[in-house]
């Protein structure tokens, strides 16, 4: 039990310190796109999230907890993949300057972190069976500057679910338990509800 | 009708159009069904006439007036021709502002001859403001030099904060309020997006909405040119302008898209045929098109593949076959042109032949034994358009054959000749080198051939040949493909010539330069040969009979180090020896301590410094002469010579001081080779005893000189310095012996006397009396006195020249000063 539980403490910090260079990045990557786009630090964009997962439940345990941020982190690569796409599509130069590196620093960022925080799923349940795809296509506006907000929505949720899988992981930190047999579960719909 | 008003009214659309008449009674002809729309940004106004309006005979004229938020913005007529005049019309127009900003009326009545008809009005009207900032146009490309004007609905309820466009916050620019919830912004576009767009940003308080506008210009690609590589299709290249972000230009070359292809080219399959046809592509972007044409004859113009599947046939030591296919059939009708590429691992080598469809060449004159590789490109003869590409390289190693003749010499070492040859290059060993047989032939005695076989590296081989006979010596090299053609030398007496007279030469820029007058013996030409003094090491070079003149390099140069070059003319027989000459390729500074066996010789107040003789090898300079600085504490002392064989050198008139002693070589890179003695100069022993002895043996001399001359003349020398005194003549009591006392002094100096001819009497009292004359114990001062006196100065004179006390020789009456 030793032994296990010393090793969920490094998967735990591993994986804390992946999620805080994912912060970092992102934060860069939201700064550099405002300087090229010309936003302002207080550019307006919609308040509502791009990822519908409640991760802020009090009825959630750990594992739970572990299961909406692996969902919301898959979702926030799915939403890096459809920004990058479009933005290459119609926003595109041609060139490969610092903010496009960044741009995918964050979303090897993102999968590393997916990665993560799958170990530390399987560290709790072995057999959990784990997949990383989203049930339905990410859908975005046509309008070049509706694009670019979007675009701007997809930094800032990738950022706040960055800051919410920290605060998860230093949460779990002290709940650390020998991990119990649980039934086999599939991937989160893309809505990320729990299906129990 | 107040109800049907009403109806009519509620179920009005929003991009419903809104017909009215203004009078009753209008011409058959006034418009009906008046439609507004917006397409594709533009204002598109429909309407329909009367079947019997087609009937009519002259053109129908239709006044329209354009309004924007009920303020007319354009006036314009529209004319339509007796035959064109049908059911239905339409007229579109730009407006200025987006559509979707304000409300955009047309008005539009007939005109048939002098006869107007009533107005009819139709209206498109603008958006209403929404929950969000909306801004229009969205996503528009516009062209550089353009005026843009976008404008911001701003919601209900919210207060209009600021409109801009980045990237052109400098651009001329003007706002301006279309209604009390709509904004325009008028920009001109006086420069390109080029890696971005731009954003059109409104903000009304918090909120904040935009669009993107594109800045470009319509296509402006230039210079197409078109050719052919298979006479079964047509490749184009031109140059692209400038394109716009994010909305690239397409082309079409031969009305076929070009989609998926390199920028600036394009490929389309058609046969080319003979003839000059025009070859046209159009470039076209969202703001407008441009055709490009080239009018040519491609079967002038063919860009050849590169030759196929090389290969490399009958290879020998020197030469080679290379051929090649054409992948294009059409190539081997085709006068052709081919450049072949040969490189031998340094240089490249470029031969150029002509034929009918070519397709191998033979290469001759190769280095036997050596790697090659060639590469082929080829072209059309006539009408030469262009050199197809490289074909692949093809590598190939030509086969051995036997050496290359020598080059041969001799050098004269210890009474030995050695023969020498230089060690053949790769290009010409042709092979790996085994061995060299030397042979050589006193010509007296032809038929007695020596021979020695020489074994490889080796190149030398001293050999003993009388001085007095002539020899013809052979020398070849074998590989394992046979042995090179011999080459010889005479060897014989008048090679050298120990008389010849050495002349100086300088060295320059590494090197010798020498020249020499020609000599019409020079049947072969000429050889110069060098060596350092301090080796045996000899180089030569041959030169041609036309050359009087080289320049000598060699890698084994030294500074400092001293050659003898010599000039030889080749003759048919021995080379005979025409100038030798010594020098220095660059001269260097002598080291210190140069001089051996430094040493150092006094003689009295002289100095003499000598050393050995200095060798050839020691001196990195020519020696013009010698200098000695003699130093002591206060002065120095230079002594030079100009005589470079000189081996000493003697400073005069020193003190008898410490000296320090150094010998400097005078060469042109200054006083150098300094070497140092130090010595103390001292009076000599020798010298001494020598002085002493002739001092006195010259002060003996002339006492003896004087003492002789004394004793000749005594007597005259008695009366002048001594003169006899008289004697008294005493009466009575004057006689008695007993009242006289003689006076002869006690403490008187032995004095000098000359010899008395009759012994002195010793009187009783002791005192010596001379019979002859009385001594008496008067003192007669005037005559002692001046006898003392004179011995006395003659004493001392003597004395003081040689400081020797007077000493008496004997104790019979005669006493001699020694």
């Amino acid at each position: 039990m030793a032994l296990r539980r010393s090793r969920g403490m490094t998967i735990v910090s591993s994986a804390v310190s992946v999620a805080e260079q994912l912060q970092h990045d992102c934060s860069i990557l939201l700064e550099l796109f405002r300087k090229k786009e010309s936003f302002s630090s207080d550019v307006t964009v919609a308040d509502s999230r791009l990822v519908s997962v409640q991760l802020s439940s009090s009825r959630l345990d750990c594992q739970d907890k572990l299961w909406c941020l692996y969902s919301a982190l898959v979702q926030c690569r799915a939403l890096m993949d459809k920004a990058i796409s479009r933005e290459e599509e119609e926003l595109s130069s041609g060139q490969t300057g610092e903010y496009e590196k960044q741009r995918k620093v964050v979303k090897d960022r993102v999968s590393f972190l997916i990665a993560k925080t799958g170990e530390m799923i399987k560290s709790q349940d072995s057999s959990a069976l784990i997949t990383s795809s989203v049930g339905s296509e990410v859908v975005c506006p046509t309008a070049l500057f509706e694009l670019k907000l979007w675009v701007y929505r997809v930094y800032k949720e990738v950022d706040y679910w960055a800051k919410m899988a920290i605060s998860t992981f230093q949460a779990l930190r002290g709940n650390l338990s020998v991990p119990t047999r649980r039934s086999r579960r599939s991937n989160m719909s893309s809505r990320g509800e729990l299906r129990r | 009708m107040t109800r049907l008003l009403t109806v009519m009214v509620l179920f009005s659309q929003v991009f419903a159009t809104r017909v009215t008449a203004d009078k009753p009674g209008a011409p058959q002809c006034e418009p009906q069904n008046m439609l507004l729309s917006n397409v594709s940004r533009e204002l598109l106004v429909t309407w329909e006439v009367h079947a019997s309006c087609a009937s009519l005979r002259d053109q129908l004229i239709y006044e329209l007036v354009v309004l924007v938020e009920d303020k007319p913005v354009h006036q314009e007529e529209f004319a339509v021709m007796a035959d064109h005049i049908g059911s239905s019309h339409s007229w579109s127009w730009m407006s200025f502002l987006p559509l979707e900003c304000a409300s955009h009326s047309v008005q539009i009545r007939s005109r048939y001859t002098n006869q107007t008809g009533p107005w009819t009005t139709g209206t498109l009207p603008g958006l209403e403001p929404s929950a969000e900032i909306q801004v229009y146009p969205q996503d528009h490309v516009f062209e550089v030099g353009s005026r843009a004007t976008f404008c911001c609905i701003v919601p209900l309820g919210k207060t209009f904060s600021t409109m801009f466009l980045s990237n052109y916050r400098d651009a001329p620019s003007n706002m301006s309020m279309v209604n009390n919830h709509t904004y325009a912004l008028t920009v001109d576009l006086l420069w390109p997006t080029l890696v971005s767009d731009a954003d059109v940003k409104c903000k009304a308080q918090m909120d904040e909405g935009g669009s993107c506008a594109i800045v470009g210009y319509p296509p402006s690609d230039t210079d197409l040119q078109c050719e052919t590589r298979d006479f079964q299709s047509v490749q184009c290249f031109w140059t692209v302008g400038p394109q716009i972000f994010s909305d690239p230009t397409t082309y079409w070359l031969l009305e076929k898209s070009c989609n998926g292809q390199p920028k600036g080219k394009c490929s389309q399959k058609v046969k080319v045929n003979n003839g000059e046809r025009n070859w046209t592509l159009i470039a076209r972007n969202v703001l407008g098109s441009i055709e490009l044409v080239d009018e040519a004859d491609l079967t002038k113009r063919v860009y050849m593949y590169a030759p196929a599947h090389m290969t490399v046939s009958a290879v020998s030591a020197r030469n080679v076959t290379i051929a090649w296919t054409w992948t294009v059939q059409q190539y081997n009708l085709l006068n052709l042109t081919c450049q072949i590429n040969l490189y031998d691992g340094t240089t490249n080598i470029q031969i150029e032949m002509c034929d009918i469809g070519l397709q191998s060449v033979v290469l001759n004159g190769l280095i036997p034994n050596w790697s090659y590789s060639a590469k082929v490109q080829c072209a059309t003869e006539t009408d030469f358009w262009k050199w197809s590409e490289w074909s692949k390289s093809i590598s190939f190693h030509t086969k051995g054959d036997i050496p290359d003749a020598l080059d041969v010499w001799m050098h004269n070492v210890n009474h030995q000749t050695l023969i020498i040859w230089k060690l053949l290059e790769d290009h010409q060993s042709h092979g790996h080198i085994i061995d060299y047989e030397v042979t050589w032939t006193d010509l007296a005695k032809a038929e007695q051939e020596n021979k020695i076989c020489v074994v490889h590296p080796t190149h030398s081989i001293a050999l003993n040949l009388s001085t007095f006979q002539k020899y013809i010596v052979k020398v070849t090299a074998r590989n394992t493909y046979g042995s090179s053609d011999p080459s010889q030398i005479f060897i014989s007496s008048q090679s050298q010539d120990p008389e010849m007279i050495t002349s100086r030469i300088n060295g320059t820029g590494g090197g010798f330069s020498l020249s020499w007058a020609a000599n019409v013996t020079a049947s072969c030409g000429y050889i110069v040969d060098w060596y350092p003094v301090s080796g045996n090491s000899s180089e030569w070079l041959k030169v041609p009979p036309s050359n009087t003149s080289a320049t000598i390099y060699s890698k084994n140069f030294k500074d400092g180090v001293r050659y003898i070059l010599s000039v030889y003319i080749c003759t048919e027989e021995a080379p005979v020896l025409l100038e030798k000459r010594e020098g220095y390729v660059k001269e260097q500074r002598i080291p210190d301590n140069m001089f051996n066996n430094l040493r150092w010789q006094q003689h009295a107040s002289d100095v003499t410094i000598s050393w050995d003789q200095i060798s050839l090898k020691e001196q990195s300079a020519h020696i013009y002469g010698y200098v000695l600085y003699c130093i002591d504490e206060s002065t120095v002392l230079r002594v030079t010579t100009d005589d470079p064989e000189a081996t000493s050198l003697t400073a005069a008139k020193l003190k008898m001081y410490s000296y320090t002693f150094t010998v400097h070589a005078l060469t042109s890179e200054g006083e150098c080779g300094l070497t140092t003695i130090n010595a103390n100069l001292s009076i000599q022993t020798d010298d001494l005893v020598s002085a002493i002895i002739i001092s006195l043996v010259t002060a003996f001399t002339l006492v003896l000189l004087i003492t002789v001359v004394c004793y000749r003349s005594w007597a005259c020398i008695k009366q002048k310095i001594y003169p006899p005194i008289p004697e008294p003549v005493l009466t009575g009591k004057w006689l008695s012996p007993k009242g006289v006392v003689p006076y002869c002094p006690k403490e008187e100096l032995p004095v000098a006397v000359p010899k008395l001819h009759s012994l002195p009497r010793m009187s009783n009292d002791g005192y010596i009396c001379q019979r002859d004359q009385l001594i008496t114990s008067t003192k007669i001062p005037e005559l002692d006195l001046p006898l003392k006196k004179n011995i006395l100065q003659t004493s001392s004179l003597t004395s003081t020249r040689l400081n020797i006390p007077s000493v008496w020789v004997g104790n019979s009456g005669e006493y001699y000063p020694v």
